[in-house]
């Protein structure tokens, strides 16, 4: 794991807004759920890359496992529907780490003229942490699959989704320069963006 | 105003649901319109209250701006809910309300923030408010689906 130093060498970095002390990962994840927009611009500068991604990426294969548990429910789990339950969240994994990654990097470039000062570097560790609340409810959600035997998907997976969509409405605004009309369009296109691709990966996926 | 259009569409989506006749998709709009509208003046009102030294040096208006800037976080929800309903099929307009209205509160109070209000105050009336609101809707449909007879 890079340290928080590291990065900022890069071009990519080179006027990124002011780091805070690299604080721990988990705390970053549950500070996010409370106060997004504070909190993004103090810590996805001080986290590298590959974790913040590894957030978007753990909260959709979670999304997206639950959504095979979900389908699964009252069918035998032989060998066939656990591989295909793998691929699934194999599939949310890739959503939430390659699919995040460009849309930040879509999102910086569209961002472009309307001045604002965060990094491309930025930009792609903001939108990784931006699905923090995502990861929480699917954590829980798998817990209340797994223990208590309910259906997830909907209940946990979709609202930790919108849960996502404050962090990333103020992730988008930070790198408009504070303009909140350009942020509101393009979260609204993310969100659903990422909401179609759930629906056709995940919900398409298993029929 | 903005805040208003987006309950209008959650109202819109919602009465469909609580009413087959045609009437009752402008019906639920229109009302819910005057919630929204209502309720995030209230929220601007408390905001506003609670600022301090901020409204005094900004004045009321150029905060209550700053305050309405945060509300635009209301669209995505609504035009989100409206692709899930009408797109993908999903009954789910709820959710989106409870978090529209949670998510777009705390971007009002951290707008008004930025701009010199008091962070423990603006975060609290902001929750209150959120907390209300989201009760007070969830009541005012199921009454509206009792009264009607349909499923809220």
């Amino acid at each position: 794991m890079a340290n928080m130093a590291a990065p900022d060498t890069n071009v990519l970095d080179a006027d990124a807004p002011p780091q805070a002390p690299r604080a721990s990962l988990w705390r970053v994840v549950c500070a996010t759920m409370a106060a997004p927009g504070e909190i993004l611009r103090r810590h996805a500068a001080a986290l590298p890359a590959p974790v913040a991604l590894t957030v978007s990426g753990a909260a959709f294969a979670i999304f997206f496992a639950q959504t095979a548990i979900d389908l699964h429910r009252g069918a035998a789990w032989d060998q066939s529907a656990i591989v295909s339950a793998a691929v699934l969240a194999g599939t949310g994994g890739a959503l939430g780490t390659v699919g995040v990654c460009l849309l930040a990097v879509l999102a910086f470039v569209l961002t472009r003229p309307f001045g604002g000062s965060a990094t491309l570097g930025w930009s792609v560790r903001a939108f990784g942490l931006a699905y923090s609340p995502t990861l929480i409810y699917g954590i829980c959600g798998l817990l209340a699959q797994l223990v208590l035997g309910w259906p997830a998907a909907l209940a946990f997976g979709v609202t930790g989704f919108l849960w996502a969509l404050s962090p990333l409405h103020a992730t988008i605004a930070e790198l408009a320069g504070g303009r909140m009309w350009p942020a509101t369009i393009l979260t609204t296109v993310i969100g659903g963006v990422l909401l179609a691709a759930w629906a056709t990966l995940g919900l398409g996926g298993l029929r | 105003m903005i805040a208003a259009v987006a309950f209008a569409i959650f109202g819109a989506l919602l009465a469909r649901h609580i009413s087959p006749d045609p009437e009752a998709v402008p019906a639920g709009a229109v009302l819910a319109a005057m919630v929204g509208w209502l309720s995030t003046a209230v929220l601007r009102g408390l905001l506003v209250a609670v600022a301090g030294q901020a409204r005094r040096q900004l004045g009321a208006a150029s905060y209550g701006a700053s305050i309405r800037s945060g509300l635009t976080l209301l669209v995505p929800f609504a035009l989100l809910a409206a692709v899930a309903e009408l797109g993908l099929g999903w009954h789910a307009t709820d959710a989106f309300v409870a978090a529209g209205v949670t998510g777009s509160s705390a971007a009002a109070a951290s707008a008004a923030i930025r701009v010199g209000g008091r962070p423990l105050p603006s975060v609290v009336a902001a929750s209150l408010w959120s907390l209300t609101v989201s009760a007070g809707w969830m009541w005012l449909w199921t009454l509206g689906a009792r009264v009607l007879g349909g499923a809220p």
